[in-house]
């Protein structure tokens, strides 16, 4: 009995000492998961590489922003205005909308220059970005296999376009575990204008063990579901009743020697403290004026992409793994030029002040930032009046990446002269992840997950880290 | 990396490299923090290890796994054009029987020369020294190759008995203890009484004993007081609804669409038929049938329609997509992996696009299977839900339990109503006159047409018979044929897994040369054939397996069984298992008496935070709670929105049910403590059941209380030390309360008129001690 008592205390201080061992609660109560250990499924070996980045922040523009009206600029587009996309470049696509049988050019109504020492083409729709162009790496070369919107986020999530699959951010938590105790190692933050609806699908966990799907911060309610306690329940009854629970569960543990159990009172442990890490994480009211200028932000005001970059700083800060933005409002088919413009000033500063201020606190070479929606938009109109919009494009489109072991200030791939189809240096998706698997340590073909007989992974079976992007 | 699973055939690399690295990071070798556990962990895989030494070797059990994992991804019965043409699922030229040093298969793998060594060190993959060993004493021994055991029929097998001191033991009993005993291990003793009922009624019925239940159960002195447990249980009606959760995983049940738009449709009638098959004990084959090709049966019934539901689970992309043709044949895909995954044990779906890599199954064979399915009316064109819908002429008798609470109306009035809110339709299957010409798919693109193929069934598995037509009915009634290797073992190893917590073939979704061989491969023969001559009687096989002494034993284990038999492969103790989701919220709700034990109807919408509905779709329709008893409606009626789960049932491993589901996840996180604890609707269970504590203990004293509550939700009394903890408890906070009646009331907000009269600081207190006893782990747990 003493001997199963001083197991079961040397299980739990390690549950719950701080920080060292670099292994976060909710990773190591999935370890004592025995489901997780019973399939077999524990991937090993894949650290192959001294990671650069230690955790990335994914800003997905949830609706595919125009790259050729914020990254790629086209002047041909310009030129041809109004008249025929050449039949040898459309060949025989489908659209998603455009229903033309000759669908027409359209130029960029908005300006391009070149910014940084690297001269980045940026749009006047981004004047806050264009400043940070000495820290981006522009890849212009992107294409993605699938056109519709569920099936398009869900390939850019998790590399198919078929639901059932782990997400990037499932995977990172499966295989690296978190670095920080009370909060998970996935956290989702979402914005913006509620045009298609956000699928919880897009952070699963797939085939991975459960508890590494994302976690949704909330800006309404509790920022956690059932974060807060029942009314009239104060801290101090609630950590009464905690103890009382510990007691009880360890002399289940005494009596079935479960090591589920000793997950289980880890877990209440961990939530206890989740219920003041999270809401502290939240307030960003101790944050300096500057700060708050700096991001485009005020405290109190939380729902916004603005808030959520900085909360993203804050959680990058703290160690969470993988930190997802989801902005809404990107699918632009109409009125592209006034819902461009909102769009971008809903992003431009914040994303901006992101990078400046992860820069200035030392955290952005070892925080991964990414940007890019789920596909580009057609360099042809969709409708002809002056409310005329762009269709989803999913043959050659733009993202950025910045810190975290990519070479900044540069740009990476082109698409043809009519900004359609991705031409040098092509990148595919699986390319990408490898390339980000590698920033953080991970050889993108050694991380697996054993499920119906075969080894998954990632990138499925294909992949090539992207050596000329990183340092 | 090499397999980890539990092997039979070696030790695992794991074991032997034993660095930590499966432990998420290399810090806590240094740490040994969690030594213990590591420690169990190795153990446990050294004891799966089968002693091979001193037996036989089997290729399909020893040899076969080895060569799947490491070689057959080149060389295997998959590969058209095979790696230096060589084939190593059968006899060539790589093995010389007999002959160990000279076969080329030893030299390749034991190659020092990273050129020659197999395979190449780029797969990373390495045998182990035993893996080599093995396959040396089998080369040895003569090269033996014979069919993977699966695919071979299942005989029966005589039973190892009678053991000494085994008498009244079940043929379950002696096929463990005979493992046991060449093991060295003890059953454990049978668990108490109070255990049992507990552990048998949760498993049954999903449903926690009532006390009036427990104590009818320790004062029933009949010598056969279980057996007439279990036929009680049996006989509920809750027995369908809990044997039905297993199945909704299992033929992906939902009610939207699925997909970004996830449009509700109305899928409940083939849930109720579910239940009502399970508590009728329909014969398993006719189940299959039925479900698979109730259309097709001459004179179909309604009944026999709404079974074909199953089928109609798959998701359907609704909206302006372009492709229809693409989300046609998705919906095929979906439904041979469902067939594959839920009747056959196999991971078919692999051959959608290339011949499978690790079984025999081709692309051709797969897309012979396809024919079977793609005679469906072509549906989906538009935004709206399509498909071919039954109109369900509802029996009056069965009105009653769909009509809303205390609703006083006649049937006609009530049937208009569910008609116009759509409730009265079925998703059913329906057969085209003339079948499609199917072909294969290159790569298995939509566009992308090959060879034409006529329906048809892989012929490892064996042939539809003559004069049967190769049909979806011919297919179903060719399932469940006798001779069919698989359906029988796949369907008694998941009825294993739900109440052992794993299959006697762990990956219940795999049988083939990939899935794990069983831990007891005698008995899962066994209880395959007893199903198929029982007549296919689920009822009979869940019968054997809970009054059998394996699964009446103690669930109470020391360290060292423990850590021998770490996962309760060999069975030397009872089973113990946190609930599954929609038990965790059953029992909570039965426990507080607020539990509706409505059975059927339309799905219901249980109190949900209302944040959960920011930046969602409105497409399946607004989340609105429903009224009076609907809110505490059991599990399997929630209504099951596939993009936004139910939270509370999500965060305890319920799936979302895109795609078909046999084995869940046992997650252990904070985020289920937080609903144990905050959960609105725990919350409220936890203030009913206080107020029950109150109202209904027959004493007056806090120990009779306690003495009670625990009674209620853990069938047993409380120790005289966990009674006093909880005085100690309920006294701080009756003085927290009564020096803060305004955090009393607080906590009392919304108890039901019944608790009216209650004082609050009684109320307040009680539910403080209700909410912790619901959420112990022993609560949420079988055991």
């Amino acid at each position: 009995m003493m001997q199963r008592r001083a197991s079961l205390e040397r299980t739990r201080r390690h549950f719950l000492s701080n920080g060292a061992a670099g292994i976060g609660g909710i990773a190591l109560a999935s370890l004592l998961n025995p489901d997780l250990l019973a399939g077999g499924n524990v991937a090993t070996g894949f650290r192959r590489y001294a990671p650069r980045a230690k955790r990335v922040i994914s800003l997905f523009m949830s609706g595919g922003p125009s790259h050729v009206d914020l990254f790629d600029p086209k002047p041909l587009l310009a030129q041809r205005d109004g008249q025929l996309m050449p039949k040898s470049i459309i060949k025989d696509h489908q659209f998603a909308m455009i229903k033309e049988s000759d669908p027409k050019i359209k130029g960029s109504p908005w300006k391009f220059s070149k910014h940084g020492d690297a001269g980045l083409d940026v749009s006047e729709l981004l004047p806050h970005t264009a400043g940070a162009a000495d820290n981006l790496c522009l890849i212009r070369s992107l294409h993605t296999e699938t056109f519709n919107h569920g099936p398009a986020i869900s390939f850019m999530t998790t590399g198919s376009a078929r639901y059932g699959r782990p997400t990037l951010g499932a995977w990172l938590s499966y295989g690296l575990g978190s670095e920080v105790q009370d909060l998970p190692a996935f956290v989702v933050l979402p914005s913006g204008v509620k045009i298609q609806p956000l699928l919880e699908s897009y952070w699963s966990s797939g085939f991975l063990p459960s508890q590494h799907q994302g976690v949704e911060f909330r800006s309404q309610g509790d920022p956690v579901l059932f974060l807060s306690n029942p009314k009239g329940v104060g801290d101090a009854a609630r950590r009464e009743q905690l103890d009382l629970l510990e007691q009880l569960n360890r002399n289940q543990f005494d009596e079935f020697n479960d090591p589920e159990i000793a997950a289980r009172i880890a877990g209440f442990e961990l939530a206890y403290r989740m219920q003041t890490s999270v809401p502290e994480l939240m307030d960003t009211s101790k944050e300096s004026k500057a700060t708050h200028e700096l991001y485009g932000t005020q405290p109190g005001k939380p729902l916004s992409f603005a808030n959520n970059c900085l909360l993203a700083r804050r959680l990058a800060e703290r160690g969470v793994r993988f930190i997802q933005l989801f902005d809404m409002g990107w699918d632009h088919h109409s009125n592209l030029a006034k819902d461009l413009t909102r769009q971008c000033r809903g992003v431009d500063q914040a994303m901006a002040a992101l990078l400046t201020d992860l820069k200035q606190r030392g955290l952005l070479e070892e925080t991964l930032v990414t940007w890019g929606g789920e596909f580009g938009r057609t360099p042809i109109s969709q409708g002809s009046g002056a409310d005329y919009g762009r269709d989803h494009h999913p043959y050659g489109f733009c993202m950025w990446l910045a810190g975290g072991g990519i070479k900044p200030g540069m740009t990476f791939g082109t698409t043809d002269e009519f900004g359609y189809h991705a031409r040098e240096d092509r990148v595919s998706l699986f390319d990408l992840n490898a390339t980000i698997l590698h920033c953080l340590g991970v050889d993108h073909e050694q991380l697996t997950y054993r499920f119906q007989g075969r080894d998954f992974r990632l990138t499925d079976v294909e992949g090539e880290p992207i050596r000329a992007i990183m340092l | 990396m090499p397999s980890a699973k539990p092997s039979r055939t070696g030790k695992s690399p794991r074991a032997e490299n034993g660095d930590g690295q499966l432990l998420h990071s290399g810090s806590l070798k240094s740490k040994g923090a969690v030594t213990p556990i590591a420690a169990a962990l190795l153990a446990m895989l050294s004891l799966c290890a089968r002693s091979v030494i001193a037996q036989q070797l089997s290729f399909s059990q020893d040899i076969r796994p080895i060569l799947s994992e490491n070689c057959f991804e080149c060389h295997g019965p998959g590969v058209r054009e095979p790696k230096a043409n060589l084939y190593l699922h059968k006899r060539s030229h790589a093995i010389r029987a007999g002959d160990s040093e000279a076969s080329p298969l030893i030299q390749r793998v034991q190659a020092a020369e990273p050129t020659q060594r197999m395979p190449p060190p780029a797969t990373g993959k390495k045998l182990s020294e035993a893996q080599v060993e093995l396959l040396k004493r089998w080369i040895d021994s003569g090269a033996d190759f014979d069919k993977h055991w699966a695919f071979v029929p299942p005989k029966r097998p005589a039973v190892p008995w009678p053991r000494e001191g085994g008498r009244g033991d079940s043929a379950i009993d002696a096929f463990v203890r005979d493992r046991l005993a060449s093991d060295g291990l003890q059953p454990s003793p049978r668990a108490d009484r109070r255990t049992l009922v507990r552990r048998l009624s949760l498993d049954v019925t999903g449903l926690p004993p009532s006390l009036s239940e427990v104590r009818a159960f320790l004062h029933d002195t009949r010598p056969n007081a279980y057996e007439q447990l279990v036929e009680r249980l049996l006989d509920s009606p809750h027995y369908g609804e809990r044997m039905a959760q297993e199945w909704m995983d299992a033929a992906r049940y939902a009610d939207t669409t699925g997909f970004a738009a996830d449009h509700a449709r109305t899928m409940w009638h083939y849930r109720d038929w579910i239940i009502e098959a399970f508590n009728s004990n329909m014969p398993f084959d006719q189940f299959t049938i039925e479900q698979l090709a109730g259309d097709m049966l001459p004179h179909a019934s309604e009944s026999q329609k709404i079974a074909t539901g199953f089928h109609r689970n798959s998701m359907q992309a609704l909206g302006n997509n372009p492709r229809k043709e693409e989300f046609r044949i998705k919906g095929i895909v979906d439904r041979l992996d469902t067939t594959g995954r839920v009747w056959l044990g196999m991971t078919i779906a692999c051959a959608e696009c290339h011949d499978h890599k690790y079984d025999p199954i081709s692309q051709h064979e797969y897309y012979q299977l396809f024919a079977i399915f793609n005679n469906i009316p072509h549906y989906g064109k538009t935004f709206g839900v399509h498909g071919p819908r039954l109109l369900v002429e509802l029996e009056d008798t069965t009105l009653p339990r769909i009509e809303a609470d205390g609703a006083e109306t006649d049937a006609a009035t009530l049937k208009a109503k569910l008609a116009s809110e759509g409730l009265l339709t079925a998703q059913v299957m329906v057969e085209m006159d003339t079948p499609r010409e199917t072909h294969i798919l290159v790569r298995g693109n939509f566009e992308n047409k090959g060879q034409q193929v006529s329906p048809g069934v892989p012929k490892i598995l064996g042939r539809i018979p003559e004069g049967m037509k190769v049909d979806r009915l011919g297919f179903a009634k060719w399932l469940v044929d006798a001779e069919n290797p698989l359906v029988a073992r796949v369907f008694v190893n998941r009825l294993w897994q739900q109440f052992f917590g794993i299959g006697l073939v762990s990956t219940v979704e795999d049988f083939g040369n990939q899935g794990e061989f069983p831990s007891h491969p005698e008995l899962l023969d066994w209880l395959a054939v007893e199903f198929v001559e029982s007549g296919w009687d689920m009822r009979h096989v869940v019968q054997l397996i809970v009054t059998s002494e394996t699964y009446k034993q103690s669930s109470k284990v020391d360290e060292g069984v423990r850590s021998k038999d770490f996962y309760n492969r060999l069975l030397a103790r009872g089973p113990r298992h946190r609930l599954p989701a929609e038990q965790v919220r059953d029992n909570m709700l039965a426990i507080s008496g607020l539990l509706s034990r409505k059975i059927g109807g339309p799905s219901v919408y249980p109190l949900q935070p209302s944040q959960v509905g920011e930046f969602r779709d409105a497409t399946a329709g607004e989340w609105k709670t429903s009224p009076g008893e609907d809110r505490f409606r059991r599990g399997v009626y929630t209504f099951w929105q596939r993009m936004y789960p139910y939270p509370s049932l999500a965060l305890f491993d319920a799936p979302s049910r895109e795609r078909s589901c046999v084995r869940r996840n046992r997650s252990n996180t904070p985020l289920q403590a937080l609903v144990l604890l905050n959960d609105p609707v725990a919350f409220e269970a936890a203030r009913a059941f206080g107020g029950r504590i109150l109202s209904e203990s027959e004493s007056g004293t806090d120990p009779g209380r306690i003495g009670y509550a625990y009674e209620m939700a853990l069938a047993r009394r409380p120790s005289d030390a966990e009674s006093q903890m909880f005085q100690a408890f309920a006294h701080k906070q009756r003085e927290r309360f009564a020096g803060s009646p305004d955090s009393a009331d607080s906590v009392v907000d919304g108890r039901r008129p019944v608790h009216a009269s209650l004082p609050p600081v009684e109320l307040a207190t009680w539910t403080m001690v209700a909410s912790t006893i619901l959420a112990l782990d022993e609560t949420i747990s079988k055991q």
